[in-house]
Parts: C-alpha cells; structure tokens; sequence
C-alpha cells in the first residue's frame, strides 16, 4: 500500500504548496451566520430555532439579510412559454389543494378547541392523555387515522407555550398551548398519528423542558430527555379501557 | 450502532481525524433538528477548506464566494441524505464540484468564456511575505493559470488528491468514477501540469501510480 506522499516530488510539493494557499480575499466575516439564517428561513424556523438564546430583532434581521443578499444574486433563467403555462397550472392546483386542506384541518381544529371538550383548572400536568381512553367524546380521529391527544402542562408565569415532538417535527411554533382560564395550565389538543412519540414543552420560544408528570423519557443526545408518549390507534369499537 | 459507523469511517477521511469525524456527526445530529449553533458550527469548521477547493477550481473569488455560499445552503437543506458513515467534508466537497460542474455546464452551453482571470489574483494577500511576496504571488498566478487550462473533470481530480489529500477510493466515490478511472485522471492531471509549468518539473520520475 502506498503511502500518502509516495507518488510526490519536489515539483509537485511546490506546486501544491501554493495551490493550499487561501483565495486572495476571504469570505466575509458574517458568512456562517448569513448561511445558517438564511437556510433557517427557509425552513420556515428562523424565529423558532431551539436552544440558541438570540434575541427575536437580530434573528429577523439576519433573516432579512440573507434575503436581501438573495436578491441581488444575478441568477440567469431561461423558460419556454409552455413551462410557464404548466407553471401556472400546477400553481392553481397547488393553491387550491392547499386551501381545500386547510378548511378540511379547521374543521377538524374546531373540534380539538372546544373549550366543552378542554378539562378545567388542572392542579398539575394532564399530558399526555390516549385518545381512547378519554377523546371518545371529544373528538373523532381525522380521515389520517390521527388521534387527538391532550397536552396540558403548568407554567405559571409563561406568557407563550408550546409543545414540539417528531409529530411536528419540532417546531416550537406549530403546536402553541392556551392558558384561555389566566391560571398558568396550558393546553391544546394535538392530533397525533399513532405509535410511540418524543416531545418537550418550549415555554417563552427558548427553554425546552421535558413534560414534569410524564413517567416515561428518554436520552436526546444532547444532555436533556425527552419525555414519551404511546398512542395507540383509535378503535370505533372498543369498549372502554378499565385501566385508564 | 457506533461500531458501525466507526468501521466505515476508517476507510472514509484519511485527512480528518477520528474526533473531527466524532465532532461532525453530533453537529449533524443537531442540525438536523434545525439547531442554529450546530449548523453555524458545521459552516465555520467547514467554509475555508470548501472555499479554497471552490476557488481552486473556478479561479475567480466572486464566483467562488457565490458557489460557497451555494453549497452550504443546499448541503444544510438536506442534511438529512448524508448517510451514516460518510465524512461531512468529502460529502460538501462532492457538493461543491457538483456545483462547479453546473456552472460549467452552463457557461459552456451560452458559450461563455470559461477560462482564468488572471486580474482577480492582483489582489494584495491577506498574508503578505515581505520581500518576496510579488515573487510568490506571481508564482501562484502561473500555476492558477496552469491549473485552469487543464479541462474541468482533471482539475478537480488533481485538486482533490493532492490540495484535499483525499485517497483514490474517495475521489472515486466523490467524482463518481471508478478507482482505476480517478487514477488515471490524476495521473494525467499530473502530467499536464507539468507540460504546462515545466519549471516544477523537476525530479518527475517517481509518479508512476496509474
């Protein structure tokens, strides 16, 4: 097996030697930070990036960099007429799959937010709640077999909470939490595909903490736990679970 | 798990060490997860080398920053298709020459003029050598220049095994070429440099790796 120099020599070295030079200028200072908003924007989680601790005006004003800086990228593009038309087409029918969705899930969220179906003053953590056991009469599951689950936690002085898990796929911003009473229990109805979930509750958009009550949790890799649900799928006719 | 993973890292990154390996793959972890830190880290340990391969290939600082800037965007967007075993830096650099092929492509097909501008090398180095800075800056130029007459797909073979240090299997893997094929591109990458800056010429009896 050769070695990594073996097939060099002096000629080469010396060749080499200025091609690992740097470029004559370097990359401007603000490079990894413009990268990472901009990146983070499109992503559509900017402003909801865990864990990082920045203040809302500077996330929004790289984030406004970085599309500034889009911008004015020269970006040739050729299109034939035909692909424009079909463009268009396909944009129409994008909007009004979306739109038809989006009636479909507040219909479906009007169900999860009927305050009739919310618990009262909770003293302490409800969540998470297995629709079987207690959404029969709340709320169906949807057409995606999606159970709706209870997400309650209590933070007294929390003026915005949410709960993210690998159901919305993290994002602290989704799945927000009402406190409709003022007495600092949180919660919202969550419709969740059935199996088993990881989830942390973000209180004020940065600190993330595992549900207090929840029994079950698990290593993130990161120094914290995430906290475990098991749903399990809705059953039209089960009778109910004498356990739960 | 991470017995696999340590096994195929061995053959992956000859150039990076086992904790940078170690070190990439929890910040891809957590970039994953769309954290802001980890992917600013991914960026930072990352842009000078990936910047220098760029420039190296295109030869023009402008279009180097962009094409940078580039592969970052699109590598982060889609961390998630780096499959366990394979080293971040091998993996930004198959993005980085995947973009500079593109632009080739497309230059190529306006019949752009696609050949090295000497003018972005009269830059003052940020590292200036008194006394024989103009005399190494003049050297540079005429091997950038070299380099940029060699056609694309030997240039980055060349750039690849002796500026990024990569082993003929990950130029393969990275070129999309067989080990015998990146071989033979480097091989001949070698020889026409040497055609073209006779001067460095010297001692050229011993490359016989083909």
């Amino acid at each position: 097996m050769k070695g990594k120099y073996e097939d060099w020599d002096v000629g080469l070295r010396q060749m080499v030697a200025v091609l690992r030079r740097p470029p004559p200028e370097r990359l401007p200072e603000s490079f990894a930070a413009s990268v990472t908003e901009r990146v983070l924007a499109e992503r559509g989680l900017a402003e909801s990036d865990a864990r990082s601790g920045r203040g809302v005006c500077q996330s929004w004003l790289q984030v406004l960099t970085g599309y500034l800086a889009a911008l004015f990228q020269p970006r040739p593009v050729v299109v034939r007429p035909i692909f424009q038309l079909a463009g268009m087409v396909a944009f129409g029918g994008i909007v009004a799959a979306m739109t038809l969705w989006s009636v479909q899930d507040s219909g479906t969220g009007a169900l999860a937010g009927d305050p009739a179906a919310a618990p009262g003053h909770a003293p302490a953590v409800e969540a998470p709640v297995d629709a079987p056991g207690h959404a029969p009469g709340d709320a169906p599951a949807d057409a995606y077999e999606h159970v709706l689950v209870r997400f309650a936690v209590r933070v007294p002085h929390a003026s915005q909470v949410s709960v993210a898990g690998d159901f919305n796929a993290w994002n602290a911003r989704q799945t927000p939490l009402q406190d409709p009473e003022g007495d600092g229990v949180w919660y919202a109805l969550v419709p969740v595909q059935p199996g088993v979930h990881q989830y942390m509750f973000v209180i004020d958009g940065e600190t993330w903490i595992a549900d207090p009550l929840s029994g079950q949790t698990v290593d993130d890799g990161f120094g914290q736990r995430n906290s475990l649900i098991r749903v399990e799928p809705r059953r039209d006719d089960a009778t109910p679970d004498p356990r739960i | 798990m991470t017995r696999a993973l340590g096994a195929a890292h061995q053959g992956e990154s000859r150039c990076m060490g086992a904790l940078d390996y170690e070190r990439d793959h929890q910040l891809v972890r957590r970039a994953v997860r769309a954290d802001r830190k980890a992917m600013r880290q991914i960026v930072e340990r990352h842009q000078d080398r990936v910047y220098r391969l760029i420039y190296r290939m295109v030869g023009d600082v402008e279009v180097a920053q962009d094409l940078t800037q580039e592969t970052f965007l699109k590598a982060l967007q889609k961390l998630d298709g780096l499959h366990q075993g394979q080293a971040l830096h091998r993996w930004l650099s198959q993005v980085a020459t995947n973009l500079v092929r593109d632009l080739w492509r497309t230059r190529k097909e306006r019949k752009e003029h696609v050949e090295f501008d000497e003018s972005t090398l009269n830059v003052a180095s940020p590292f200036p050598h008194p006394g024989r800075d103009a005399e190494s800056r003049q050297a540079g130029e005429r091997i950038q220049a070299a380099l940029m007459e060699l056609p694309l797909t030997y240039r980055e073979a060349f750039l690849l095994r002796y500026v990024e240090e990569m082993s003929y299997e990950e130029i393969g893997e990275t070129l999309d070429l067989g080990l015998s094929a990146a071989k033979v591109r480097v091989h001949r990458a070698r020889k026409m440099l040497r055609d073209l800056l006779p001067e460095y010429a010297v001692d050229g009896g011993t490359g016989n790796e083909g």
